[in-house]
């Protein structure tokens, strides 16, 4: 028997792999939409699954002392699924001056995510929203389920300020957590960045449910 | 669960599944749920505590200057539910400081202070407010048990970067993305 209740999580194998699998669909499309976006090549390293407890969550990130900027995006009111993005500061700033006409915003300028300028903001959250789009609505034609991300949150900082606030919404009650991540890279813009699908239990185990229904594995 | 440490002349006391490999080095990170106890009997000791980024989590710092005995938590939470297992008594604010002083007590501290430091609002639209309940949570336990707080580090909307010096008995903390660290000295001298 497999166990997800509240606190204890068992897995077997073949359930790993199949969350995996839909990490991987989900990544890959939000990544195709990225690179359409920017027209660029983008890189994308194998997505993983992880169990692990809480504490461990920002060692999946490497270059702690570089600054990010967290894209949140919750999908579904009840708080079920999240994708968290991450993308290095400086190269999303040129992304945002690649696309404005407007007059260019200088890195040195921009400490805090309220230096931002409301369109430069729009720029961010779009493409976060975007990418959290094509990443759900793989998973929703995949399995005939509806799922919507809401309008992302945003963050500037370093990696575990940005981590650690985003799983304190997951571990009231729970010591692990399920993260189902994949890195990314665009060299030609320099950026490095993350895209990690963080499922509650309960939506674990309807996915799950979903994919046995769909194709009685 | 619980592993001691001892280098140099530094008590190292530190909870959880942490390995020893992380514990042996000059400068470790405090995962967020664990705490430390730094029972310092030689000035010359270089041990460091690091913090990569304390976010809406908050980091409350309990010590006796005179005996120069300092305890230190990552915190993440705020309140622990009722009635439920916990087994990370240093994820949540009302079970860590009372764990923590209870600690402190046993390595014979005396006559407490603290300072605290994180509890920011990271996200532009956070609805949780959970820095903000961890400030609350964390000075009303504090309160409690009648420690003062010498100073704090607290709210605004940017993580900040700790590291707590055993040699020097002193805290630097500095903004994310801003360069200069702000030295707390915990001694008089």
């Amino acid at each position: 028997m497999n166990e997800i209740n509240q606190n204890k999580i068992n897995l077997t194998p073949s359930q790993i792999d199949t969350l995996k699998e839909l990490g991987n669909i989900g990544s890959g499309n939000a990544i195709v939409a990225l690179s359409t976006l920017l027209n660029k090549r983008v890189e994308m390293y194998l997505t993983d699954l992880k169990l692990i407890p809480f504490w461990k969550f920002s060692d999946i990130f490497e270059n702690k002392e570089v600054e990010y900027f967290g894209i949140s995006s919750k999908i579904q009111d009840d708080n079920e699924f999240r994708i968290l993005q991450l993308y290095t500061k400086a190269s999303m700033i040129k992304i945002i001056n690649d696309l404005t006409d407007f007059e260019k915003i200088d890195i040195e300028d921009i400490k805090n995510i309220k230096d931002l300028d409301s369109y430069s903001l729009s720029i961010i959250s779009e493409m976060g929203n975007i990418l959290a789009g094509n990443f759900t609505s793989a998973l929703s034609d995949l399995l005939s389920i509806s799922l919507m991300p809401e309008i992302p949150d945003l963050a500037l900082d370093v990696i575990d300020a940005i981590s650690n606030s985003v799983i304190a919404n997951f571990t009231q009650e729970l010591d692990n957590i399920l993260v189902i991540d994949t890195s990314l890279k665009i060299e030609a813009l320099e950026l490095r960045g993350y895209i990690c699908f963080i499922p509650s239990m309960e939506a674990v185990k309807i996915l799950l449910e979903k994919v046995s229904q769909k194709f009685d594995t | 669960m619980q592993s001691k440490v001892l280098r140099g002349k530094h008590l190292l006391e530190i909870n959880d599944n942490k390995k020893k490999d992380d514990i042996e080095k000059e400068s470790f990170n405090l995962p967020i749920g664990h705490k430390v106890i730094i029972n310092s009997v030689n000035k010359n000791n270089s041990d460091q505590i690091f913090i990569p980024g304390i976010g809406s989590c908050i980091v409350p710092i309990i010590y006796d200057k005179n005996q120069k005995i300092a305890g230190l938590s990552h915190i993440l939470l705020s309140t622990s539910k009722k009635g439920s297992i916990v087994t990370y008594p240093h994820k949540f604010a009302d079970l860590s400081i009372k764990h923590l002083v209870k600690e402190l007590k046993k390595h014979g501290a005396e006559n407490l202070e603290a300072v605290i430091v994180g509890g920011a609002q990271i996200f532009r639209v956070e609805d949780n407010n959970i820095g903000q309940k961890n400030i609350k949570i964390v000075k009303k336990e504090l309160k409690k048990l009648k420690i003062n707080i010498i100073k704090e580090e607290i709210g605004g909307n940017k993580g900040r970067i700790f590291i707590f010096d055993a040699k020097n008995f002193s805290i630097s903390v500095k903004i994310s993305g801003s360069d200069d660290y702000k030295i707390i000295k915990l001694t008089d001298n």
